[in-house]
């Protein structure tokens, strides 16, 4: 039940009565004759189970899109109707004008279209739907809900995908597919040709040119097939908030970098979202295919606040391969690092791979140590000062270990982790 | 409300999905007894206060007070006796029909200004005031300045000629007798012996003005003891009808008298504080308000709720070493803190090994900036600051030598 503005319209209109009769009778009197006609409105006013509904179904949307939540609405009285539709989710769904008027008449049936822009990543769902029904007089009407269940599942937004084009040309330039001067760098045999000038005199095979009239130089390519792991680190360090958004985010967006960039490289690439267990993984599939099944196993990882099982980490990479690849680590380096155990995994896991450690730095904490606006701000340099030390430390320890280290501001971590990867690439050490 | 049915399949859509159908009313009522009887309550209760909402009256001396301090008392009997009694709630609506057999009725008086007075004093009938002030016995000539004083309640015999008086024999003089009064056509009764009267009447031929000054008298809490209610009824029951007006601060309209003390039919309410629809409007706006917040408070649909994740800033864990720091006032470490990190970054900037020792990374700043070797090794491993105004000094000096090393 409810009651509409026009009853409150009439209720206000008493005050042009009250101005001749001056008792608080009168005014009772007439409040109540509006909310009992209003009463009888809303038992004038068709039933709300005489209303059908059927949601479609919504699929998923990268964060920052919008989609639209489509429910159908039938007519099943025998009179027409007239109401509201409110078709509610929860806030970061973000639908904004969930609330849509309703006219139908016998037997009809509409869709309402409500316009979702979700604010945050993972399964937004829908909450009730309720349905108006408005008496003959528009005073008052019925009203109810009901549980109509629909879900958006909102993928993480991989803002960094504006980073790839240049780093795709980069990788051509490596492959020698691009009409430029410099031929494709790498370590992996590619073909044989003809020696011209200014060819790296280190590049002639001579077993070939023995065989040959001419003189043979051998080219390379960058490795392909190799195998690309990638570990995103769940744990109580990427709860914390860098900037406005958590330290897993921007690691996501490295890894989603990373995992597109090394498909068009021709490499293999796991993804395994993981702290004390595995969350989530992406694996197993080639090709177009990469993408779409990282974002979605992607969009439903949330941090938790447990320490990050490192030696299981391990194990899940001995496990998953065999072969010699690049395991990257996107979590935290931090002074509590050597305590839970990531120094140890470092080693353990640079003994047969490439490891790379990528964390995410904190802004504020770099603004910290060059502020000098008083005391308070040198103590706090002071304390910026130690922390970075003390990272300074495991890094450095990471280091000797043979792994490589990497720490960026968030917007910076996956164009640097893909920069590195190049890198790695270009110098033939995967 | 939540449980939902897939609709019947004779519907043209069987996969719709929609509300189910709750019991009827009787149902309902049947389901829920306990419920019902509350409901029934309320809308008993509620219709009571509608209809009942007549304002508890708390005034003293007010004819419809039923309290210790009103006169409800005495305005039933009066109106037993067939005398019409008649509550007016401002001065300007005391006008009557007929003076000559009107009693004009003024409680508390003292709220009253000299104005109201002066012109209650223009009414050709008989006037009663219950209550004294310095006004009324001023322009009612009862010869003295007294306006009401304080006296030890003591029972006095009348010791006057008045009829009333006499019929009373005795009451108690308690606040607000008049001192001293007296007069041509003054009779004082109820005299203490310092001079202080309960009751004045004041006679100029052709009406008498009458006042009981020991307002108690008339009170519900002491009519029945001694002549009280003797005194009251007649000095009230003179004529066959009463019109009573209690004083009170905020009433400053004034009577008008019609020329033959008779009210006119039409007269100008001056200068009344506000219309008289405004109250009205005013409850009827309130009203408004109320249904506005049925129409408002009812949700379209409950509060959807979200789960959120926990918030923790990165730097926490840093801000609150810098207090620490602080709070400590630990300047030696927080100086070494930030020697050791300025020494890493010129160290990684001039290629010094971060093995090396600082006798290394010395002379390299030394070689690269052309600083006195002496001041440089000082500096960074030199004896640390114990004082923050050195510590300023120090940052100072970092600052401008790590500056200098990355000049190109």
């Amino acid at each position: 039940m409810y009651i509409t503005g026009w009853t409150v319209l009439a209720t206000a209109l008493g005050a042009i009565p009250a101005l001749w009769v001056h008792t608080r009778t009168f005014a009772w009197v007439w409040v109540i004759t509006v909310l009992v006609i209003a009463l009888i409105d809303v038992w004038m006013a068709p039933s709300p189970t005489k209303v059908g509904l059927r949601r479609r179904p919504v699929g998923s949307v990268r964060l920052t899109e919008s989609t639209s939540s489509v429910v159908d609405i039938a007519n099943l009285s025998n009179r027409r109707i007239r109401g509201a539709v409110r078709d509610a989710w929860q806030p970061s769904a973000g639908a904004t004008n969930d609330r849509h008027r309703l006219t139908l008449a016998k037997g009809a049936s509409t869709r309402i279209t409500t316009v979702l822009r979700p604010t945050r990543r993972g399964d937004r769902r829908a909450d009730r739907v309720t349905i108006r029904t408005e008496g003959p007089l528009r005073l008052a009407g019925r009203q109810r809900s009901l549980d109509l269940p629909g879900m958006v599942r909102v993928l993480p937004e991989f803002a960094s995908r504006r980073h790839l084009p240049s780093r795709v040309a980069r990788l051509r330039e490596l492959d020698g597919e691009t009409a430029i001067q410099i031929k494709g760098a790498g370590s992996e045999f590619d073909s044989l040709r003809e020696y011209v000038v200014g060819d790296d005199v280190r590049t002639i095979d001579w077993r070939a040119s023995a065989r040959r009239a001419d003189v043979m130089v051998r080219t390379f390519r960058p490795e392909r097939d190799r195998r690309v792991v990638t570990i995103l680190e769940t744990g109580r360090t990427s709860a914390v908030r860098v900037g406005d958004a958590p330290r897993l985010d921007s690691a996501m967006e490295g890894a989603l970098l990373l995992t597109a960039l090394a498909t068009r490289a021709g490499d293999r690439v796991q993804v395994s979202a993981f702290d004390r267990t595995e969350r989530a993984r992406a694996l197993g599939v080639s090709g177009p295919a990469v993408m779409p099944q990282l974002a979605e196993a992607l969009a439903t990882v949330d941090p938790s606040l447990v320490e990050p099982d490192w030696p299981a980490v391990v194990r899940l990479v001995q496990e998953r391969t065999s072969q010699r690849a690049l395991v990257v680590l996107l979590t935290a380096v931090d002074s509590t690092s050597v305590d839970s155990g990531l120094v140890e995994a470092v080693e353990a896991l640079s003994a047969r791979h490439v490891v790379l450690v990528a964390s995410v730095e904190d802004p504020v904490e770099s603004a910290m140590l060059t502020d000098r606006e008083d005391t308070a701000a040198l103590y706090g340099a002071a304390a910026a000062g130690r922390a970075s030390l003390e990272r300074e430390a495991v890094t450095n320890r990471l280091r000797q270990i043979g792994a490589e280290v990497l720490s960026a501001a968030p917007d910076d971590l996956a164009p640097d982790v893909a920069d590195r990867y190049l890198a790695l690439k270009a110098s033939g050490r995967l | 409300m939540t449980a939902t049915s897939t609709a019947s399949p004779t519907g043209s859509s069987p996969e719709y999905t929609s509300a189910q159908v709750r019991p009827g009313a009787a149902a309902q009522v049947r389901q829920h007894p306990l419920i019902t009887a509350a409901v029934v309550l309320l809308i008993i209760a509620v219709t009571l206060l509608v209809w009942g909402n007549e304002p508890e009256d708390t005034t003293a001396l007010s004819p419809y007070n039923a309290g210790p301090e009103g006169a409800r008392a005495a305005a039933q009997i009066l109106g037993d006796q067939g005398v019409n009694v008649r509550y007016v709630s401002t001065l300007a609506a005391t006008s009557t029909a007929a003076a000559d057999s009107t009693t004009l009725v003024i409680a508390s008086p003292d709220f009253l200004g000299r104005d109201q007075v002066e012109a209650i004093l223009d009414y050709p009938g008989d006037i009663v005031f219950l209550g004294s002030s310095r006004a009324v016995s001023q322009v009612a000539g009862l010869g003295t300045d007294s306006g009401g004083d304080y006296v030890e309640p003591t029972a006095i015999a009348a010791g006057c000629s008045d009829p009333d008086a006499q019929a009373a024999q005795e009451v108690t003089v308690s606040v607000g007798a008049i001192a001293d009064a007296g007069g041509s056509g003054v009779e004082t009764c109820f005299t203490t012996p310092d001079g202080y009267s309960a009751y004045v009447t004041a006679n100029d031929g052709d009406r008498t003005v009458r006042v009981i000054a020991s307002t108690d008298i008339v009170t519900n809490a002491h009519l029945a003891e001694q002549g009280h209610a003797a005194l009251t009824l007649r000095a009230l029951g003179h004529q066959p009808s009463i019109v009573w007006y209690v004083g009170n601060l905020y009433d400053l309209s004034l009577p008008t008298w019609a020329g033959d003390g008779e009210a006119p039919e039409d007269f100008e309410v001056s200068p009344d504080a506000l219309p008289p629809w405004f109250g009205p409007l005013v409850f009827m706006a309130f009203l408004t308000v109320l249904v506005a917040g049925l129409w408002q408070g009812r949700r379209f649909g409950r509060l959807v709720p979200e789960p959120l994740p926990v918030i923790v800033p990165a730097a926490e864990a840093v801000r609150g070493r810098a207090r620490l720091y602080r709070r400590a006032g630990d300047v030696p470490h927080a100086c070494a803190a930030l020697r050791a990190q300025t020494a890493t970054r010129i160290g990684r900037r001039l290629g010094v090994p971060r093995s090396g020792n600082a006798d290394a990374l010395i002379d390299a700043i030394h070689r690269a900036t052309g600083r006195r070797r002496e001041d440089v090794a000082r500096l960074l491993a030199g004896p640390l600051p114990q004082k923050s105004t050195d510590m300023m000094t120090m940052i100072k000096e970092l600052d401008s030598l790590e500056s200098e090393v990355h000049r190109p």
